[in-house]
């Protein structure tokens, strides 16, 4: 159940907490009056003759089968049918019992066991006499509104019907009126015999109920209101009831947490199978399983049906229903193996009012939450459901002890309506509330949805002003970066040679060789520094082009000749002015060695991607010339040490090899990640066969 | 429409001097049935009339009949005279019969 729906169950009844209680309690009691007047509903045809006296003979001496059976209408050897099988019995007993025993109609047996105790075969014969003065202007009928268990009628030694099997479990006419048509001529002026053979099973149960002869047109719109009303009613109750039963136990079956929706599906199951027992007439069981099973479902429709109301409010008595099982299943299996004699009693005297009982409870304890501020709507149809129930079960209790004649039948099943009807009421008014509900949050999820839209709106901006106060806050620092590093570039390369410079113009004898010296590595040191800060800097290759232009001026001055061979380079890791410099400078630093201390006639510079296969690739920068090489690095020359420290500095490897040949400086640079590793076997090829870019001079 | 005022006083000629009165009332309503004989002497409801006719009203008639199975002569004086209607009726079981007898008179009978 959602929260909504629970909302709309415990919310109170926006009266003051007595008035719905009085108007609760009011409909009580009218559904009472009502009850009482259905209750007194009984045949009454127009202007029929009513027959109420007879005599009445119990075949005590066992004249009668006490099973006729039924197969004998379908034998192919019939030596004596049932019609006259009955009328034999009727005749003997009529013989045997002449002086039959004058009884008032309706007359039940339970009542006269005591005075009747031959009653005890349950058969027996009522005999009418019928003095008619008239003779018969048209069509007859003889009506018996209400027996059990079965009957014949004779009328003059004629049999005019018989209500259903007499095998047993015989056939059960206690809520089926039977209408009988007088054949023309029969029944005639002056003494008539009306015999009326009846079997009853169990015997207390046995009666007849007034006879009524009349012409047939008008007993037949009469029998058929009588007949809808106590047969064919509880049948439509009986299989609403099972329809329900069904609605409901789906609903439980998608929402078996609700176990309320489960019980109540079972109660109404169990109530169907109750109500059978008011218009099934051949029953598929032994009489006695018959009510057995008519007590457990009623048993079992009064134990659901407390479950359900404790749930459905949200009560739980875990004891209170422990209790009535532990009382109940007992019983119940008790009476399955007792005698049928005891069997029946413990039934009437005990388990009949221990249900009342419960049916009482589950009212006060209804009412109880009303007079509490707990009610809602939904309760009040429900506890007006329950009485209503409670009333009609009270009824066929006195009906059940003897206190109220029989041959109205029971009532108890014509609460079922109201039952479902405010059941029915009551999931329908969910229902339409969680309908509604849900159209509510749809409205306001809309609105949030709409809401939340321009929040997230509000935070973009926020945030997109946010990382432009970050963008430009990084700039500053790029640029006071870059700032620091170009005057700490300044200062470590063209401050030094300037400092040089300027000491050897302090000195008395100025060596013009080494001023100018300085002044060209001053001036070599700034056209770097411009190098790494132009547009070249991010780019290898470009870079290396313009290298290219500077050292091809030297070269050319020195009469050496410069081979270049440069293949399509990836981009660089983190490349940029700083390294571009520092790269720049190791390069220089090879090549002005290279012009002044190998005596070289040629400098080659190669530049391509190297392969290594498991690692990331590389680029290989190599500077070689063709002259005397180096054996070792002179005592307190810097130039290699400043080579090995820039290039740790823009974390490349460097490898200088020297021999009789030449002298080789190698720098290798890590390739960006994601550059180079497609390097196409052409490219690799190309590298290698040193073909690109050869210049010679 | 002067067809129909043609009628309506030829009638009225025709019944001038003609008196209708209820003899007697008969209820037979036995449950069993019955039939039987209801005897009425008629009386006039003036000087000087003498009987004319007779018919029987119905209130109920339920499964059974009536008829009148013997008439005064005409023009009886019971002034002068027993005038003595007859009437045979039966009824059903559950039927019964509510009838009265109605004479017609006529003046003249002095």
């Amino acid at each position: 159940m959602t929260a909504g729906v629970r909302t709309v169950l415990t919310r109170p009844f926006h009266v003051s907490g007595w008035f719905p209680l009085l108007m609760a309690l009011a409909g009580m009691l009218l559904v009472m009056v009502a009850a009482w007047q259905l209750t007194g509903i009984s045949f009454k045809p127009y202007d029929a003759l009513v027959l109420e006296q007879a005599a009445f003979y119990p075949d005590s001496g066992g004249v009668c089968s006490p099973s006729i059976s039924d197969s004998l209408a379908y034998a192919s050897d019939v030596p004596e049918p049932i019609a006259t099988q009955l009328l034999n019995c009727v005749r003997q007993l009529g013989r045997a019992g002449a002086q039959g025993r004058e009884v008032q109609l309706p007359h039940e047996w339970r009542t006269r066991t005591d005075s009747f105790p031959e009653l005890m075969s349950g058969r027996g014969l009522y005999r009418i006499s019928l003095d008619l003065g008239g003779n018969q202007p048209v069509l007859y009928g003889l009506y018996l509104p209400a027996i059990n268990s079965n009957a014949a009628v004779f009328l003059n030694d004629v049999l005019l019907g018989w209500g259903g099997s007499f095998e047993q479990p015989v056939a059960r006419n206690a809520t089926r009126p039977m209408l009988f048509s007088i054949p023309a001529g029969l029944l005639r002026e002056g003494r008539n015999w009306i015999d009326v053979y009846v079997v009853a099973e169990p015997v207390p149960r046995g009666f007849l109920d007034k006879l009524y002869l009349a012409p047939i047109e008008v007993l037949e719109a009469a029998y058929h209101e009588h007949g809808i009303f106590r047969h064919e009613i509880p049948r439509a109750i009986a299989l609403s009831l099972l329809v329900i039963s069904l609605f409901i136990g789906v609903l439980w079956f998608y929402r078996r947490r609700e176990t309320e929706y489960g019980l109540f599906a079972l109660a109404s199951l169990c109530w169907a199978v109750n109500a059978m027992d008011q218009f099934v007439v051949d029953i598929p069981l032994p009489v006695f399983y018959w009510d057995w099973l008519m007590m457990l479902s009623l048993s079992g429709f009064v134990f659901l049906g407390v479950m359900f109301v404790h749930r459905f409010l949200h009560e739980a008595h875990p004891q209170v229903e422990r209790l009535m099982l532990m009382i109940g299943v007992p019983v119940v299996l008790l009476c399955l193996v007792l005698p049928r004699t005891y069997a029946y009693l413990v039934v009437l005297y005990v388990w009949n009012p221990v249900l009342l009982v419960y049916g009482a409870y589950v009212l006060l304890f209804i009412l109880h939450k009303i007079g509490q501020q707990y009610a809602s709507r939904e309760l009040y149809a429900l506890v007006l459901a329950i009485a209503v129930i409670f009333i009609f079960a009270s009824y066929d209790f006195t009906v059940q002890m003897g206190w109220r004649s029989q041959v109205n039948g029971m009532f108890l099943h014509f609460g079922a309506p109201v039952l479902m009807l405010s059941f029915t009421w009551i999931l329908l008014r969910r229902f339409v509330s969680s309908l509604q509900a849900t159209e509510t949050y749809n409205r306001k999820l809309l609105t949030l949805n709409q809401e939340l839209e321009q929040r997230v709106a509000e935070r973009g901006r926020r945030i997109a002003e946010s990382y432009e106060t970050i963008r430009q806050f990084e700039q500053r620092e790029v640029l006071l970066n870059e700032r620091s590093r170009i005057m700490r570039d300044m200062h470590d390369g063209i401050g030094v040679y300037l400092t040089s410079m300027l000491r050897q113009l302090d000195t008395a004898s100025i060596d013009r060789e080494q001023l100018r010296d300085s002044a060209r590595n001053a001036l070599n040191d700034l056209r770097l520094m411009i190098d790494s800060l132009g547009n070249a800097s991010t780019d290898l290759s470009a870079m290396l082009g313009m290298f290219r232009t500077r050292i091809s001026a030297v070269l050319d001055a020195c009469g050496m000749e410069l081979e270049w061979a440069v293949d399509e380079l990836p981009q660089v890791a983190d490349f940029g002015p700083e390294r571009a410099l520092n790269l720049l400078r190791i390069l220089q630093e090879a090549v002005t060695n290279a012009v002044k201390h190998s005596g070289s006639e040629r400098v080659s510079l190669s530049a391509g991607t190297e392969l290594q296969p498991g690692r990331s690739n590389r680029i290989k920068i190599e500077i070689r010339d063709n002259g005397k090489g180096f054996v070792d690095e002179r005592p307190g020359g810097n130039g290699l040490k400043n080579m090995q420290y820039r290039a740790k500095k823009i974390q490349a490897e460097l490898a200088v090899s020297s021999d009789g040949q030449g002298t080789s400086v190698t720098v290798y640079l890590p390739v960006a990640a994601g550059q180079g590793d497609s390097m196409t076997l052409a490219q690799s090829g190309g590298r290698l066969n040193g073909v690109a870019g050869t210049r010679k001079k | 429409m002067k067809k129909g005022i043609i009628i309506l006083l030829g009638t009225l000629i025709l019944n001038l001097g003609v008196a209708h009165a209820a003899t007697a009332s008969f209820q037979h309503n036995n449950s069993s049935g019955g039939k039987g004989v209801d005897t009425v002497s008629l009386s006039a409801p003036g000087s000087c009339m003498v009987f004319r006719s007779a018919r029987l009203e119905f209130s109920k008639r339920r499964y059974g009949s009536a008829r009148i199975s013997r008439l005064p002569a005409a023009g009886c004086n019971p002034g002068r005279e027993q005038c003595t209607l007859a009437v045979e009726w039966e009824h059903g079981p559950a039927g019964g019969l509510d009838y009265q007898v109605v004479a017609d008179w006529s003046s003249g009978g002095c």
